[in-house]
């Protein structure tokens, strides 16, 4: 018999190729991308979901991305985009409801109020969504400040000003509630 | 300890104690499957005329090269030529349709863009030579035993190739030309080629070589010539190989040495895809393999329908156009891609005017509803409609998206992005992001 080049379960496998590619993605990233958005997000559904939606789109889009070895920055870009927008909705929802609840903190916050490392989450909670971000992502992932500027799409100067905003405002809400 | 101190280990500490819940790839693997269903349903109703004209250079290329093949065989019946064979009103749901004209018209190895784009996406050369993909085809998918493969008869004037594949006789030995001949008809995309159809000159069926609906009990009619006037009959589904059907059942045409007509039913089980093929073949009295086929692309319409509404302009006022879309996809969904496929060629003749056309169908990457608050991605098309970024034109692009949303009293605002990227959306149109609230909400 002549020799086959293509035999038979290679369409299956041609195509759990990307799958596999991506399944190794999350295994990798899964965990720690859903703790960055629910830094920002507080609440654990609403963060599964967008880093959920990072790795449909990656997946779906896996012919465009130019170099795969990106790919675990571009998921986290993904995901930052998602977190800000959710943000930016349930602002606009609180506005709806004109109840203006301080930022959720939640039932576990409350509980530990006395822990130091409650207050400063509690704290970040009251931040704007992109100084919240520009925290997480220099305190959390350690990204210099061209990471930043790259994840959040702004420039170098807009996230040190985001930054040092932020540091003043969690500066003086935790020096005000010590 | 200093703030930056605080900052991290309160951060760390936090994440620390978050878990993800069980299931997340299921899920993920859910939402691409889904997500890859509704852009091959989308993409077949937004090019309806790019993907029309294909139909009819695809039939009349496949009649073409029937032709040709069946010349190169000294043995062959007579040939079937396109001149003498215009496509005949079928049995088969007649697919004048926007949803017979399904987008990818290939059915082996990828079923569906993303397949491909995905394959592509590997840099992989499993399928770079047409013979060794029409063998494979044969083998895999009609289920031949070694079949013997001709080469490449020839670039079609639309970049398609034919290959022949035939049955070996007794002992392995190879069979004369022009004897159970099946014709694979292979298309490149990229570097890669896929499967259109295939044909046998001994089994011709009525009507389109794809794109057709398929609805159970579905009737074939055409004419054949086989061993006792046996042809079988096989519909399946995407993903089904050889062994594998939704339904099986024969007809009895011609019994030779001319072609004989055929015509009877076959009933199948309710398709959990989208699309499929019907076979029909003979196979061997000897050893029950395949001899020759006849393969076509059909889809599966959709049950039930349900309307939605779009809005266009004519002139300076918002006009609603009612769309009917399956009842299975999200209303809110449904309607924006029927709105990003811009209004039809007669619509435009009645005056309505978009930004939205053929151009865009198929970008809308994804709509969330929660608690009222809309999320609605698109893929990129700035570069498609630039003009759209002047104020008037930006006016009428949002207020054409925003009546389509709003229509639904559950919806209290929604949030535009490009990319993901509520700012790229705004940008565009020159504008920063925001969140548009219900008009009077």
């Amino acid at each position: 018999m002549a020799s086959m080049a293509i035999r038979r379960g290679t369409p299956p496998a041609v195509a759990a190729s990307v799958e596999d590619e991506v399944a190794r993605l999350h295994r990798q990233h899964y965990r720690s991308l859903v703790r960055l958005a629910a830094l920002l997000l507080d609440d654990l559904g609403s963060s599964e979901e967008v880093v959920q939606d990072a790795f449909v789109k990656m997946q779906l889009g896996w012919g465009r991305l130019a170099d795969p070895a990106r790919a675990p920055a571009y998921l986290r870009s993904v995901v930052l985009n998602g977190a800000r927008s959710t943000m930016r909705r349930r602002q606009v929802r609180a506005r709806h409801l004109q109840a203006v609840p301080p930022p959720a903190p939640s039932a576990e916050a409350g509980a530990m109020a006395a822990d130091d490392h409650s207050r400063v989450v509690a704290a970040l909670q009251r931040l704007p969504a992109r100084q919240r971000e520009a925290v997480v992502l220099r305190y959390y992932l350690d990204m210099s400040e061209a990471e930043m500027a790259t994840a959040m799409g702004i420039s170098s100067g807009s996230v040190k000003t985001h930054l040092h905003r932020a540091l003043i405002a969690l500066h003086e809400t935790l020096e005000g509630t010590r | 300890m200093n703030i930056d101190e605080r900052l991290r280990a309160a951060l760390h500490r936090r994440a620390g104690g978050i878990e993800p819940g069980e299931g997340g790839w299921r899920q993920i693997q859910q939402r691409v499957d889904e997500a890859d269903r509704r852009r091959r349903r989308r993409w077949a109703a937004g090019a309806t005329g790019a993907v029309a004209a294909a139909v009819l250079l695809v039939v009349a290329v496949a009649s073409f090269g029937g032709g040709q093949t069946v010349e190169s065989g000294p043995a062959a019946p007579p040939p079937a030529t396109a001149s003498t064979e215009p496509p005949v009103p079928t049995s088969l749901a007649p697919p004048p349709t926007e949803e017979s004209a399904h987008g990818f018209s290939g059915i082996w190895p990828f079923r569906t863009r993303a397949e491909l784009s995905a394959y592509l996406g590997t840099g992989a050369s499993h399928y770079d030579d047409p013979a060794e993909v029409a063998r494979a085809f044969a083998v895999e998918y009609l289920a031949m035993v070694d079949p013997v493969v001709t080469a490449p008869s020839g670039l079609g004037p639309d970049g398609t190739f034919d290959v022949v594949v035939q049955p070996r006789g007794e002992g392995g030995r190879i069979i004369e030309p022009g004897v159970l001949e099946t014709t694979v008809k292979l298309d490149p995309e990229g570097p890669a080629w896929n499967v259109l159809n295939a044909t046998s000159p001994d089994i011709r069926l009525d009507g389109a070589t794809f794109g057709r609906a398929a609805t159970s009990p579905l009737t074939v009619s055409g004419e054949s010539s086989t061993f006792e006037g046996t042809v079988q009959v096989e519909v399946r589904q995407d993903g089904m190989e050889a062994g594998e059907a939704l339904g099986r059942g024969i007809v009895t045409g011609g019994a030779g040495p001319g072609l004989g007509p055929f015509s009877g039913q076959v009933s199948f089980d309710p398709a959990s895809t989208d699309e499929g093929t019907l076979l029909l073949y003979t196979t061997s009295a000897a050893d029950g393999s395949v001899q020759q086929a006849t393969v076509v692309d059909v889809f599966f319409p959709a049950q039930h329908q349900t309307e939605v509404t779009v809005f266009f302009h004519r002139g300076e006022e918002l006009v609603p156009v009612t769309r009917s879309v399956p009842v299975t996809a999200g209303v809110l969904r449904a309607s924006l891609e029927e709105l990003l496929a811009g209004p039809t060629e007669k619509e435009q003749a009645d005056g309505l005017q978009s930004w939205f056309s053929t151009e865009t169908a198929g970008l809308l990457d994804g709509v969330t509803v929660e608690t009222g608050s809309a999320v609605v991605n698109l893929g990129d098309f700035r570069a498609i409609i630039p003009n759209a970024s002047t104020s008037a034109g930006s006016e009428i692009l949002l207020s054409q998206l925003n009546a389509t949303v709003f229509q639904f009293p559950t919806v209290s605002s929604v949030e535009y992005r490009v990319d993901d990227n509520c700012d790229a959306f705004y940008e565009w149109l020159q504008r920063g992001c925001e969140v548009i609230e219900r008009p009077g909400g």
